[in-house]
C-alpha cells in the first residue's frame, strides 16, 4: 500500500511537522514514508498483573492486543514498529504464559524492525527479551522530523515535533443530555500525544487548548472534533 | 401461649417496675414483643418512629438475663445492627439506660469503621455483651477466627430500620451474616424494627431466613396515629405549570406558616433544594439567622450532629433537610413538618409526617408545598392512599451474585468453610433460597480460579482448598478484603475545607471540576468562594457575595411510586367528572378547564394520546401517569417500534405524568397501533435495544465491580502499590464483555438494569393496563396544559433515539462546519 492509496477503513490523514501521517482507528499512527507504525502504552500483562494480585480478570487481553497489532502491520505493510513506552505494565504481570504469547508474536513478526522507547512502567517492568533483537532506547530520540519520547515532559526544549504517549488522552464530548469520554490523538503546536494502544487501559481526560487538533476514536473511526 | 405468658409475667416484673418508676406504662405492642421473645420467638415490630420500638426489641433480653442471674462477659449476648453509622452512638446511649437502671453489669459498645484501633483489637479477643454495629462491620466480624466462641452466647439480634436495608445489597449482606450467626448461635432470636410496609410478612420472612420463615411474629405498634396531610394552596395557579420554575415561589407562604410554629422540619427531595430553600427562608426572615439550619447527607458529620442536638434542645425553630432526617433515633418531636415538592411515595410522606406529634396519641401533621401546580394532585392522591394505608412494599433483591462472591471470601478468612455446609447455610438466606447448583459452582469457581474453564484465569486465586476446606489464599488478600467490605458504591466526591483545614462536608468531583478560582457557591447554608484544590480536597473561604450557585449532588430524581401513580389517575379521573370535594384538585380547576377544552381529561380506563404540530416538528404525547422510570422504558420501546415501521428519529422527553415523542415527520401512530405498539411480546429485547442496555449495564457494573472486589475504594493513606491494579469499572466491563461474556456478574448487571432501573415488571403491568384501556387520540391545535411541562423539560434534558455515536459526532461536526462557513462568509461580506 502506498501513500497515494485509499486510506484504511476508518483512518484519517494528518500533516504533522510537514509529514503526512495516518491516524488508525486501532489507536496507532502510520508513517507511510518511513514504512513505520507508532504505538504507545501497550501495557501488556496488565491483566495478568491484576490476576497475580487476586483480582479476577479474564484472560485474553494480551492475545487480543497482539492480534490488533498484527492487523495494523498487515494493513500498513509497515516494516518498522516504534513503541512509545510502557510496552509492559509491570513485573508482576510478566507471567510465563504472557512470555510464551509474546515470543510467538515475535516469531511470526521476526523481520519486523522493533524499536522500544522506554517508559515509566518499563523502568520497573523491565525491557523486552534481549533475544528479540529489538532496539531499546531512552527518549527523546530523533527520527526524521520527529522526536520520540514516552512522556512529553521529558522532551522539554526539544525543537523537533514530539511524538509521545504516557497520558492516555481522552476528551469528553457532550451530546444532547449525555456525555462520553473517547480516546483521542491530541496534537498541539510542539507535538502530539498518542492514545494508549492497549485495550485494558484507562483514559485521562485532557482539556485541549483552542488551536489543538483533536481526533477521537469512536465506533471504529478516527474523527476530527472541533 | 398461656404458660409462657405466665413465665414471662414473672420475668418481666423488674422491667415493668423500672417502667413504673419512670412513670411509663408499657404499650401493648412492647409487652407482646417481650412475651414473644421470652417464649423463644423471633419477629418484626413495625411502628412509627418515636413509639418505643427500641425498648420493645431490647428490654425482653434484659429481663431474660436478670431471670438467669445476670450472666455477662461471655461474648456477645445482644447484637444490634443499624443501617446508619450516625445512629450508633445514640443507640448505645438508649441501650445503656435500662442496663444500668436494672443493675446488669453488661458492657455496651460499638464497632464501626469509626471505632478506635485499640478498642477494635481488644474486641478481637473479647467482644462486649451488647454490640452495636452496621451491616458492613458485622461482615468484618465474620472474618474473626474465633467467631463461634464470640457468638456462642448470642441470644438476640436486632436489625433496626429493617425497611431501609430491605431491597438493598446491604440488606442481602445482612441476610447472609444472619444465616451465618444462626449456624453458630443455637439460642439466637432475631427481631427487626421497621416502618410500616405493605409486604410486612415478606419482610419478616427475609429477616428470619427460609427454615424459620413462618415461625416469626408480627407485632404492630401502629396505634393508628392520626396523620393530617394538607397543602399550602397558591393564590393563583399557572395554567401552564412549569416544573421547577415556580421553585421557591411559595417560600413567603411557608415563612408565614412558620411564624406561628415552635419547631419545624422542612423536607426537600434533594440536597440542592435544601440549600436553596434554606436561603429562600432566610431571605424572607433575615431575623431568623442562627435559628434556622440546613441538614443533608453531604454536610460534615460534626455539623449534622450539632444541628440534631440544637434541634433537640429547642434552640432551632426550623431545619431544612433531606432524607438525612427521615431516619434516626428520637431527637425530639417537632411541632410541624413541611414537604416541599412531590413526596413521590406514600410511605415516605408518612415517615416524614411522623416526625411531628411524636408523642403517642398526638396528631402528626405534614403540610405539602407545591413547586409546580400539578403537585397539588399528587398531594391529594398521597392523602387518599395514606388514609387507606396503601403504602409501598419494599422488595428484597433476588440472589445478587456480587454480594455472594464477597461473602465467600469473607467466610474463607477466619476459619474457612466446607462447601456443602456453607451452601446449605447460604440457601437458608431468603435471597439465595433458589440459588441453583450451577450458580453456586460458578461463584465458588470465580473465587477459586476465576473462570469455569479448566485453566481458569491464569495465576488467579482468592480462596484455596486446605484440608477439605476453603481458606483465604493469602494474608494480603484477607487484609485488603476486610478494608473493602461494603456494598455501597459512592461516587467520587471531594471534601470541602476552609483554608484553616476545617471540614465542611463533601461535593461531587465533577462539580469542583467546573469551578474556577473565585467562583462562589452555597454550602451548608454558607456562601463560600472556591480557592483551590489539592488532591481530593477543595479549599474555600467565606464570601459576602449574593450571587452563589448551588452544587448539584448525584442521585437521580425519584420516580413516582406505583401506589401514588394509581391514586393520581383516580383523582384526575374525578376532576374530569365535575366539582370534587378535594381542595387541591379544585385549586387546579383553571388548568383542568383548559385541558378539557383543548383536549380531554382521561378517565382511569383511558389512555390519552395528543398530537400537535409546531415549528419544532411533530409532537406526540402519551399520558400513562406511571412515573418517570416507567415512562423512560416505555418511551424507548414505543420509539423503537414506531421506527421499525418507517425510518424515523425521535427526541424523547418525559416526566412523571407523560411522554413526548418529537420528530421531523409525523409518527406512524395508527400503523403502530395496528402492529401491536403496546404488546408485551418481545418487550425485554426491545427495552434492551431501545435504551442502549449495554451502556446502562456498563454503568450498573460500577456497584457490582465494587462489591465483588474488582475495584477498591480509595482509602486515605494507603501505599501507592495498589495503583497498579486500579481500573475503572467501565473498562472492566469492556474486558469482561470481550473475553468472558458468559460471566454471571455481567448477566447480573443486565438484570439489575432491567429490574431495578427500568422496572420491567412495572412496564409490563403498564402495557397490560394500556391494552385494556380505551385509547383517546386528540389532535390539539395548541400544547395542552399536560403537554407543556414535558415540553419545557425537554429544553433542559434531551435524549436522542436511534442514532449511533459517530453519526452524532459527525452531525455536530457538520453543524459546526456550517457555523464556521457562515462566520467566514460574514467576515468577507
Amino acid at each position: 500500500m502506498t501513500e497515494r492509496d485509499a486510506l484504511p477503513a476508518g483512518a484519517a490523514r494528518v500533516s504533522w511537522a510537514g509529514e503526512s501521517l495516518v491516524l488508525l482507528p486501532e489507536r496507532a499512527v502510520w508513517w507511510p514514508k518511513r514504512s513505520t507504525v507508532f504505538a504507545a502504552d501497550l501495557h501488556l500483562g496488565k491483566d495478568s498483573s491484576f490476576r497475580a494480585r487476586a483480582i479476577p480478570i479474564p484472560v485474553g487481553t494480551a492475545e487480543h492486543d497482539l492480534d490488533r497489532l498484527d492487523g495494523v502491520l498487515a494493513t500498513t505493510a509497515a516494516t518498522r514498529l516504534v513503541v512509545l513506552g510502557d510496552f509492559f505494565h509491570d513485573a508482576a504481570g510478566r507471567s510465563d504464559a504472557l512470555s510464551r504469547r509474546l515470543d510467538a508474536w515475535r516469531d511470526r513478526n521476526a523481520r519486523l524492525d522493533l524499536v522500544v522507547i522506554r517508559g515509566n512502567h518499563d523502568a520497573w517492568a523491565g525491557d523486552v527479551p534481549p533475544g528479540w533483537g529489538a532496539t531499546v532506547l531512552d527518549g527523546p530520540v530523533r527520527d526524521g522530523s520527529f522526536a520520540l519520547v514516552h512522556d512529553a515532559a521529558d522532551a522539554d526544549g526539544e525543537v523537533a515535533f514530539v511524538l509521545s504517549g504516557h497520558v492516555h488522552p481522552g476528551v469528553r464530548l457532550r451530546g444532547a443530555g449525555a456525555s462520553v469520554v473517547l480516546p483521542c490523538f491530541h496534537a498541539g503546536t510542539g507535538g502530539a500525544v498518542l492514545p494508549a494502544f492497549g485495550s485494558f487501559t484507562g483514559l485521562h481526560v485532557v482539556r485541549p487548548r483552542r488551536r489543538d487538533e483533536i481526533h477521537v476514536v469512536a465506533d471504529g473511526s478516527v474523527v476530527r472534533v472541533p | 401461649m398461656q404458660p409462657s405468658a405466665d413465665i414471662a409475667s414473672g420475668a418481666l416484673e423488674p422491667v415493668e417496675g423500672w417502667f413504673r418508676a419512670k412513670g411509663w406504662t408499657p404499650f401493648r405492642f412492647q409487652r407482646d414483643a417481650w412475651v414473644a421473645y421470652l417464649a423463644g420467638r423471633s419477629g418484626l415490630v413495625h411502628a412509627a418512629t418515636g413509639y418505643g420500638k427500641t425498648h420493645a426489641a431490647f428490654v425482653g433480653a434484659v429481663a431474660e438475663a436478670l431471670n438467669e442471674g445476670n450472666p455477662g462477659g461471655r461474648g456477645v449476648r445482644v447484637l444490634w445492627v443499624t443501617p446508619l453509622r450516625a445512629l450508633v452512638n445514640d443507640t448505645v446511649e438508649a441501650l445503656r439506660e435500662p442496663v444500668a437502671a436494672l443493675g446488669l453489669d453488661w458492657k455496651v459498645e460499638t464497632r464501626t469503621a469509626d471505632t478506635a484501633a485499640d478498642v477494635r483489637s481488644r474486641q478481637r479477643d473479647r467482644l462486649p455483651d451488647v454490640l452495636v454495629t452496621t451491616p458492613e462491620s458485622l461482615s468484618v466480624l465474620l472474618t474473626f477466627a474465633n467467631l463461634g466462641d464470640q457468638f456462642a452466647a448470642l441470644r438476640l439480634v436486632v436489625v433496626d430500620e429493617w425497611h431501609e436495608l430491605l431491597g438493598t445489597k446491604r440488606g442481602t449482606q445482612t441476610e447472609l451474616a444472619l444465616a451465618r450467626l444462626r449456624g453458630s448461635s443455637p439460642r439466637m432470636r432475631t427481631w427487626g424494627l421497621s416502618a410500616t410496609l405493605s409486604n410486612q410478612d415478606e419482610a419478616l420472612s427475609v429477616l428470619l431466613g427460609v427454615a424459620a420463615s413462618t415461625a416469626g411474629v408480627l407485632v404492630s405498634g401502629d396505634e393508628r396515629k392520626e396523620v393530617v396531610i394538607d397543602a399550602l394552596l397558591p393564590d393563583a395557579v399557572e395554567r401552564f405549570p412549569w416544573s421547577g420554575h415556580v421553585g421557591v415561589g411559595m417560600a413567603g407562604a411557608v415563612a408565614a406558616e412558620l411564624d406561628g410554629v415552635g419547631t419545624a422540619l422542612v423536607f426537600t427531595n434533594t440536597r440542592s433544594n435544601a440549600e436553596i430553600w434554606y436561603r429562600a427562608l432566610l431571605d424572607e426572615r433575615p431575623e431568623w439567622a442562627g435559628r434556622i439550619a440546613v441538614h443533608h447527607g453531604s454536610l460534615d458529620r460534626s455539623t449534622r450532629r450539632w444541628v440534631e442536638a440544637a434541634l433537640a434542645e429547642g434552640r432551632l425553630r426550623c431545619v431544612v433537610c433531606t432524607s438525612s432526617l427521615d431516619l434516626g433515633v428520637d431527637f425530639g418531636p417537632v411541632d410541624r413538618v413541611f414537604q416541599v415538592g412531590s413526596p413521590k411515595g406514600i410511605a415516605r410522606l408518612l415517615q416524614r409526617a411522623g416526625r411531628s406529634g411524636h408523642r403517642p396519641g398526638a396528631v402528626s401533621r405534614v403540610t405539602c408545598v407545591p413547586t409546580h401546580a400539578f403537585e397539588l394532585v399528587e398531594f391529594a392522591a398521597a392523602r387518599e392512599a395514606a388514609s387507606d394505608r396503601r403504602v409501598e412494599p419494599r422488595r428484597p433483591l433476588p440472589k445478587p451474585l456480587d454480594v455472594l462472591v464477597q461473602h465467600l471470601v469473607t467466610v474463607s478468612i477466619g476459619a474457612g468453610f466446607e462447601p456443602e455446609a456453607l451452601l446449605a447455610e447460604i440457601r437458608d438466606a431468603w435471597a439465595y433460597r433458589d440459588l441453583s447448583d450451577d450458580e453456586w459452582r460458578w461463584a465458588l469457581d470465580f473465587c477459586r480460579s476465576g473462570g469455569e474453564t479448566l485453566q481458569g484465569y491464569e495465576q488467579f486465586r482468592r480462596i484455596a482448598p486446605f484440608e477439605g476446606r476453603y481458606v483465604c489464599a493469602s494474608n494480603d488478600i484477607a487484609r485488603r478484603h476486610r478494608m473493602s467490605i461494603g456494598t455501597i458504591a459512592s461516587d467520587a466526591s471531594m471534601t470541602v475545607h476552609f483554608l484553616n483545614g476545617h471540614r465542611l462536608g463533601s461535593v461531587e468531583e465533577s462539580f469542583v471540576a467546573r469551578l474556577d478560582r473565585g467562583d462562589v457557591f452555597q454550602f451548608g447554608g454558607r456562601v463560600v468562594e472556591y480557592v483551590r484544590s489539592d488532591g481530593m480536597k477543595a479549599f474555600v473561604r467565606p464570601s459576602r457575595s449574593s450571587k452563589a450557585t448551588v452544587p448539584r449532588w448525584g442521585g437521580g430524581r425519584i420516580p413516582l411510586s406505583s401506589e401514588l401513580s394509581a391514586a393520581m389517575r383516580r383523582l384526575v379521573d374525578a376532576a374530569g367528572r365535575g366539582p370534587t370535594d378535594t381542595a387541591e384538585v379544585e385549586a387546579l380547576s383553571p388548568v383542568f378547564e383548559i385541558q378539557a377544552a383543548w383536549s380531554t381529561i382521561p378517565t382511569v380506563d383511558e389512555l390519552l394520546i395528543e398530537r400537535a404540530v409546531s415549528r419544532d416538528g411533530y409532537h406526540l404525547f402519551l399520558y400513562p401517569f406511571e412515573g418517570r422510570l416507567v415512562h423512560e422504558g416505555l418511551a424507548s420501546v414505543v420509539a423503537l417500534r414506531l421506527a421499525r415501521l418507517t425510518p424515523i428519529s425521535f427526541t424523547l422527553s418525559y416526566n412523571d405524568y407523560g411522554i413526548e415523542f418529537l420528530s421531523s415527520e409525523p409518527a406512524p401512530l395508527e400503523g403502530g397501533l395496528a402492529a401491536g405498539l403496546f404488546d408485551a411480546e418481545g418487550l425485554a429485547a426491545d427495552v434492551e435495544e431501545g435504551v442502549n442496555g449495554t451502556e446502562l449495564a456498563r454503568r450498573q457494573f460500577r456497584e457490582i465491580a465494587r462489591v465483588s472486589g474488582l475495584v477498591f475504594p480509595g482509602w486515605p493513606g494507603r501505599p501507592r502499590g495498589l495503583s497498579q491494579v486500579q481500573a475503572s469499572s467501565g473498562l472492566l466491563f469492556d474486558v469482561f464483555e470481550r473475553h468472558d461474556p458468559q460471566n454471571l456478574l455481567l448477566v447480573q448487571a443486565r438484570r439489575e438494569v432491567r429490574e431495578r432501573q427500568l422496572e420491567i415488571g412495572r412496564l409490563e403491568e403498564t402495557l397490560a393496563r394500556i391494552r385494556a384501556s380505551r385509547l383517546v387520540i386528540v389532535d390539539t391545535p395548541r400544547f395542552s396544559p399536560l403537554a407543556f411541562p414535558i415540553l419545557v423539560d425537554r429544553l433542559s434534558q434531551n435524549r436522542v433515539s436511534s442514532e449511533r455515536l459517530s453519526a452524532r459526532i459527525r452531525k455536530m461536526q457538520v453543524l459546526l462546519e456550517r457555523e464556521a462557513d457562515r462566520t467566514i462568509a460574514l467576515q468577507r461580506s
